[in-house]
């Protein structure tokens, strides 16, 4: 494949996106049990019901590790279920967090 | 707000599904011969569904299904090949010695509902156990069975039953659906609703892919270690060897644009990255398209030159994430506090 020309900021966002994805997919194969390699979860997978397969009961577990992995915390009510419909919508969460949910300071870091 | 997409969206829709096939698979043969037809996990437990699809031997998606185990037997609910076709189909694709009952199931139809109030429709006119049926599974009826799935993205039912009856049923279900806001709704309008979903449609598939660059690698058995074949398994190995280089996405676009003008090819500051697979004017979203992008670029907020952004499916936020059969009823619909339909807009 020819590289692709663009600018730093395009480049920039790329690169989150692609870390962000690299998390939350190693975070839903390691804490979610999604039993497929990480590399193979596409990023628009459906993860409830149909798609990954998650239930209701990974439905707190999923918040819980999406907290701890990307150092958020939500408030109740902040998030509506379309936040947890596919990966993808979980990759905008984490980089785009709505209103009512908080970056935590890791342990030990000063603000 | 059309009449067909507000019953989908808001209330409750219905309509015969001709474009569905049935095809059954019994006898000792039955899962040897699903697992070779089919390319998902399938651990299915009597009663329990699941999505997955027919490949050619180029592995690529020529149909949509819905795999409903029924005891020992499999029902598949084929969306893409029909009749004649499906069955050559699965008789040219079965392994030697592979001879199960094949079927197609003529004799039946389905009638599909949608919308956030469906699971009542059904209740209403099949009975209070649907209102439990969990997503994904189907529960036993007179002269059928009725199946919790969907393809709008809102609570979805496919009752399969035996012409006749089902014909007989259409009364009931209209009076039940009007009563509930809803209406008999068009194809294309359930069409619509599932491509704002995202969700994957085998009459819009392009050439030269396989599911890896649909976003359906959840529908494959990864289970390498497993010694089992499926149609396709050949081509998608061969893929994966090579690498896969693009990734189908979906697109919103500027109000100025339509569908229409969403079309062809897609650029980067110049550079081809893309095609569109299928544009539209969405009710709720306008302008909005799905694209095979490079995937280097696939990934939300990359705005094309074109005037389209990649953004993650599905584009609307459903109705029926809201509504809890549990607690909620349609008479007293306006006590809920819905989040507008379109993310970012005002309800």
């Amino acid at each position: 494949m020819s590289e692709i020309e663009m600018d730093d900021a395009l480049r920039a966002h790329l690169a989150a996106r692609e870390e962000a994805l690299g998390r939350v997919r190693r975070m839903l194969v390691e804490r979610l049990h999604v039993p497929l390699p990480p590399e193979r979860i596409d990023l628009d997978a459906p993860l409830f019901g149909t798609g990954l397969g998650l239930d209701s009961v990974d439905a707190v577990e999923l918040v819980v590790a999406i907290e701890a992995e990307f150092a958020l915390q939500f408030s109740e009510g902040a998030v509506g279920p379309t936040a947890f419909r596919t990966v993808h919508s979980v990759v905008e969460l984490v980089l785009d967090p709505p209103e009512g949910v908080s970056r935590v300071e890791p342990e030990g870091v000063e603000a | 707000m059309s009449p067909d997409y507000q019953a989908i969206r808001e209330a409750v829709a219905w309509r015969r599904a001709p474009e569905l096939a049935l095809l059954s698979l019994r006898g000792d043969d039955a899962r040897d011969a699903l697992l070779h037809l089919c390319p998902s996990r399938l651990l299915l437990r009597d009663a329990q569904v699941e999505e997955s699809l027919l490949l050619d031997a180029d592995g690529r998606p020529i149909a949509d299904v819905l795999v409903c185990a029924d005891d020992e037997d499999y029902l598949l609910i084929v969306e893409g090949l029909g009749g004649d076709a499906l069955l050559a189909h699965v008789e040219a694709s079965l392994p030697a010695g592979c001879a199960p009952e094949v079927a197609l199931e003529g004799g039946r139809a389905v009638l599909s509902m949608h919308g956030p109030w469906a699971w009542d429709l059904v209740s209403r006119v099949l009975g209070d156990d649907m209102m439990a049926l969990p997503y994904l599974s189907l529960f036993r009826i007179d002269h059928g069975i009725c199946v919790r799935a969907g393809k709008t993205g809102e609570f979805g039912y496919d009752v399969v039953m035996e012409r006749e009856a089902l014909e007989a049923l259409v009364p009931q279900v209209e009076a039940a659906a009007a009563a509930l806001g809803g209406r008999e709704v068009s194809a294309e309008a359930v069409g619509r609703c599932r491509f704002e979903n995202g969700f994957f449609d085998p009459a819009h598939v392009p050439a030269g892919v396989t599911p890896l660059e649909l976003q359906l690698g959840w529908r494959l058995d990864w289970r390498r270690d497993l010694e089992r074949d499926f149609v396709g398994r050949a081509a998608i190995d061969a893929r994966l060897a090579a690498g896969v280089t693009r990734r189908r996405v979906m697109l919103t676009a500027d109000a100025m644009l339509s569908g229409a003008m969403l079309s062809g090819v897609l650029h980067l500051g110049g550079q081809v990255v893309g095609e569109v697979i299928r544009a539209e004017d969405s009710e709720a979203l306008g302008p909005i398209a799905s694209a095979l992008l490079d995937v280097r670029v696939a990934h939300g907020g990359v705005r094309l030159d074109e005037g389209a952004t990649v953004a993650a499916p599905p584009l609307v936020d459903n109705r029926s994430l809201h509504v809890d059969p549990r607690r909620h009823t349609f008479e007293a619909r306006d006590e809920i506090v819905f989040p507008p339909l379109v993310r970012g807009s005002e309800a």
